[in-house]
């Protein structure tokens, strides 16, 4: 197990390897004299070629990515052109807002995923599981930024229960975080109810049953304690989503959020933002992936590692 | 069920093999699975009519998409503008059915790159394995290290902002998809006696990879395909919403939203009807590839 985890996490080696190459590109494909961008139009030759090479810019390509990972790896990602902050503090400040919207919104799609998801198996072809799975057909149809924008049209401007945008109170968080996991509790709601049909359909469900166990303690106990090992990976898989999501939905709700950072950024031409931010994000869904894969071995115990 | 339900019939048979008649037969007994499949059939009849306005578009708007007239800024719906207009005095119905074109030509582009290159790639490593195996996908698990729209943000990020660039990131986050599918289907087709024997009697790897396991993996691509035709929608709309894809005065259906958003509380039209035309062209896009994953692969049905 533990050779496993070890193992797996020298693959994200090579991964963020890549990404950070990737990353490094983005200031290499900006069209313009990067140097020009931070000393601005009126800077002198000599000023230009001082934060030239103050950025690195006049060593070779190769030796500037070492720089850039060896800045990156100590945290310093240089200052924002926007805002002429450090980087890491301007996305410091945001992480807690996504993580908390990501968080609440996992755990509403998580519970209305798999509810729908039980009560659609057990109720096979039921007019409550067509329902359900017509809902997660929706769901999984609907852009979120349109979801985001009927919501908010809905239940702020007309029969304001919530607040339109912006941060402050539990209210501000309930329209952002139910947009932002509609989908991923479509998509749960899908696999659970698959998963769970498998389960149902086998030998030691019946024998529970048959010797006369509730049907609510064989259905929650023993049916789905095992229809949810195989929905693990796609929950698991639902955080990468959903972190990707809060880019769009941050940006509806005026969620001062990393999603929300990053878009402005890449608007903005402010490049360093732009790098740190997605540098995050890949370090946080690698991880998070990681994690599901160890968890999946934990809970299913049959299944082995090489 | 016949053959398509045996192992035989699917990633397993040589194609070549089975006689013209034989091929109808099976086409016959897919189109049956089909059929029954309600959401299916609802699927394919989105699917054509959103196929079907967007070739005809010119044909069938009423106004200038793209001319301003402040005068009749923000009507309601009825009368001469039937969805209304929108804050420039642009019809919306006319711009939502020149933007059912914008949309599926980006994603039909965005799709058709991700699926030949994907394939191609995903073949090439599964058939030839070793070092190039490794570096294809170590390579591919990158693209995959930022999810969903994510990867075509980063991609937006390197190439810049526009609409031929939202095509090129939409089709690189496509690809892993398809070079997994077609690596793991390469994989377990390569190792079947006919493959040996092509190989065998000299026929050049091209040729085995292009008649004997392309063949093979059409069924699965095609589904994944129709997949990602909803996803590609979704993404080219959302990107244009961000700011980061079609820029104004293009009709297209994400912008149209970005550009109403001011209005949305005092005219709700403005932004409601563009949506629920990228709600229904996902819609169908995905319900016909539920169905056609339904029929062309009978073990997976629930």
């Amino acid at each position: 197990m533990t050779r496993y985890i070890l193992n797996r996490m020298a693959t994200l080696i090579p991964v963020l390897f890549g990404v950070s190459v990737i990353v490094f590109s983005i200031l290499k494909f900006v069209p313009g004299d990067p140097a020009l961008q931070v000393g601005g139009l009126d800077a002198s030759p000599e000023d230009l070629a001082a934060i030239r090479q103050q950025l690195g810019l006049d060593r070779p390509v190769h030796v500037q990515y070492l720089y850039f990972v060896g800045n990156a790896l100590r945290g310093d990602f240089g200052k924002s052109i926007r805002s002429n902050r450090p980087v890491l503090e301007e996305m410091w400040s945001r992480i807690p807002n996504t993580v908390v919207l990501t968080a609440v919104a996992m755990i509403f799609a998580i519970l209305l995923g798999t509810g729908l998801g039980i009560l659609a198996a057990v109720r096979q072809y039921s007019l409550w599981d067509n329902l359900a799975m017509a809902t997660a057909m929706l769901g999984i149809s609907v852009p979120i930024f349109w979801l985001g924008l009927m919501l908010m049209l809905l239940f702020a401007v007309q029969l304001r229960w919530f607040p339109t945008a912006g941060t402050g109170t539990a209210l501000h968080l309930v329209l952002p975080a139910l947009t932002l996991g509609a989908a991923s509790a479509a998509i749960i709601a899908r696999q659970v109810r698959s998963a769970m049909l498998e389960v149902l359909r086998q030998d030691y469900v019946r024998t529970a049953r048959a010797k006369g166990l509730k049907p609510r303690k064989v259905i929650l106990r023993h049916a789905l304690t095992n229809a949810l090992i195989p929905a693990v990976t796609i929950i698991g898989l639902q955080f990468g989503y959903l972190l990707a999501g809060a880019v769009v939905t941050e940006t509806v709700f005026a969620w001062p959020g990393v999603g929300r950072l990053l878009v402005d950024a890449i608007k903005f031409r402010d490049f360093p933002v732009v790098q740190a931010t997605i540098l995050w994000l890949a370090l946080i869904f690698s991880t998070v992936n990681l994690a599901v894969d160890v968890l999946y071995g934990y809970l299913d115990p049959r299944i082995k590692y090489q | 069920m016949m053959d398509i339900a045996s192992p035989q019939g699917r990633v397993a048979t040589p194609n070549h093999s089975s006689s013209r008649s034989a091929r109808w037969e099976r086409f016959w007994v897919i189109l049956r699975q089909f059929r029954r499949n309600r959401g299916g059939v609802a699927g394919l009849l989105i699917v054509g009519g959103f196929i079907l306005v967007a070739i005809l578009a010119e044909s069938l708007v009423l106004h200038d998409p793209v001319k301003q007239n402040l005068a009749v800024a923000l009507r309601s719906p009825g009368g001469a503008y039937l969805l209304g207009t929108d804050e420039l005095g642009r019809d919306i119905l006319s711009r939502i059915i020149m933007g059912a074109r914008v949309s599926l030509l980006m994603s039909v582009a965005a799709v058709a790159a991700a699926s030949i290159v994907g394939t191609f790639l995903g073949g090439v490593a599964g058939y030839f394995g070793g070092r190039l195996d490794q570096v294809i996908m170590r390579t591919i698990d990158v693209l995959l290290a930022l999810p969903g729209i994510l990867l075509a943000i980063t991609i937006i990020a390197v190439l810049g902002v526009g609409l031929i660039n939202v095509v090129v990131a939409i089709a690189i986050s496509g690809i892993p998809v398809f070079a997994r599918l077609s690596r793991a289907a390469t994989l377990t087709v390569k190792e079947n006696e006919y493959i040996q024997a092509a190989r065998a009697l000299g026929m050049p790897e091209r040729r085995i990879l292009a008649n004997h396991i392309l063949p093979n993996i059409l069924a699965p691509l095609l589904v994944q395909c129709t997949l990602l035709m909803a996803t590609a929608i979704l993404t080219a709309s959302s990107l244009s919403f961000l700011g980061l894809g079609a820029q104004p005065p293009t009709p297209e259906w994400g912008a149209m939203l970005s550009s109403g958003r001011t209005y949305l509380t005092s005219r709700p039209h403005v932004g409601t009807s563009p949506g629920i035309a990228v709600v229904l062209a996902v819609l169908g896009f995905n319900l016909l590839g539920d169905g056609l994953r339904d029929a062309l692969d009978p073990r997976l049905k629930q």
